[in-house]
């Protein structure tokens, strides 16, 4: 009898603390996350342009990789937002990099990869998550 | 004579200079207190234009680009509740009471009123808010503004096992940084 409360005991124990790790799991790095897409900076405004709900079927939610030029790199309280040139200057790929992330020496007229998860088109196409592809 | 010249000249710059002010660094906070447990996430990608000729003022926000601490969260704000893939935006049209009487040549703080559209989750309600509008060197520096809403409102469902961790009402923090858009586009 004894047995089979100890094993309800080992059992609550280990449903308890699985969810409980589930609850607090914080949210996943995507910088070793394999990309979904991969596609050039231009290209990528150019079809959220042409047909942002197409684009958005393709892009939205996913790990995607874009390539492109450094235009800017920006900061503010403590974010680093890497802008990627598309050949339209009012439009950029905006790349929110992800906490802890280090670009090393990453500037402005960089030929790069970046890679993160695309949150959707406002007037620029915003990637969140973002750092540099190794 | 020399009055109505420099008044002119005064005018002429300010039109040069314009009326239309945008930010793409707005930042939005919303905050949820519930008995079991505080939810938060921010979004520092806000889209906003201030246009105080026709005293319109717009915000839109990637669902999507909103930051949690935790995973789980995350998941259910973007897929349960907001459903961001079908409704990726949250989007305020909205007209400022009174846009006249701020005025870009006197620097300081202006409180107002701003009523308009709110879509969320794809529905669209009348929503009226107070907030603050900066004014230095002849523009439009910031703007800042906090409102509640309640998520049932926007069609927004909780189910029942979570209810005690999800609050009815969400507090939201709004700002932005602006700067001057250029007339020439």
């Amino acid at each position: 009898m004894k047995k089979v409360w100890l094993i309800l005991a080992a059992l609550i124990l280990v449903v308890g603390g699985t969810l409980y790790y589930q609850y607090n799991k914080k949210v996943e790095s995507l910088s070793d996350a394999k990309p979904d897409v991969e596609v050039s900076a231009h290209k990528m405004l150019t079809d959220y342009m042409e047909d942002e709900k197409a684009a958005n079927d393709q892009y939205l939610g996913k790990v995607v990789q874009v390539n492109g030029n450094v235009a800017a790199i920006v900061e503010e309280e403590g974010k680093k937002k890497v802008h990627l040139d598309t050949g339209n200057p009012m439009a950029m790929i905006i790349c929110e990099i992800e906490d802890g992330e280090d670009i090393g020496n990453l500037k402005a007229g960089d030929d790069i990869n970046m890679k993160g998860l695309c949150s959707g088109y406002l007037s620029d196409v915003i990637l969140v998550q973002a750092s540099v592809v190794k | 004579m020399r009055h109505i010249l420099i008044v002119a000249i005064l005018g002429i710059a300010q039109l040069a200079i314009g009326q239309k002010f945008f930010s793409k660094t707005g930042k939005i906070t919303f905050s949820s207190e519930a008995s079991l447990e505080k939810i938060e996430a921010t979004n520092t990608s806000a889209s906003t234009v201030i246009d105080l000729g026709t005293g319109n003022m717009e915000w839109a926000v990637l669902i999507q680009g909103f930051q949690f601490e935790k995973s789980l969260m995350k998941e259910h704000f973007n897929e349960n509740y907001m459903e961001s893939t079908k409704y990726p935006k949250a989007v305020f049209k909205g007209k400022i009471d009174n846009p006249s009487t701020i005025n870009l040549a006197k620097d300081g703080t202006y409180e107002v009123t701003v009523s308009g559209q709110l879509e969320i989750h794809g529905v669209t309600k009348p929503v009226t808010t107070k907030g603050t509008i900066n004014v230095k060197k002849g523009m439009i520096d910031s703007a800042s503004s906090k409102m509640t809403v309640a998520i049932a409102d926007y069609g927004i469902e909780i189910p029942k096992l979570v209810a005690d961790n999800i609050a009815k009402t969400v507090d939201i923090s709004i700002q932005a940084d602006y700067q001057p858009l250029s007339a020439v586009r």
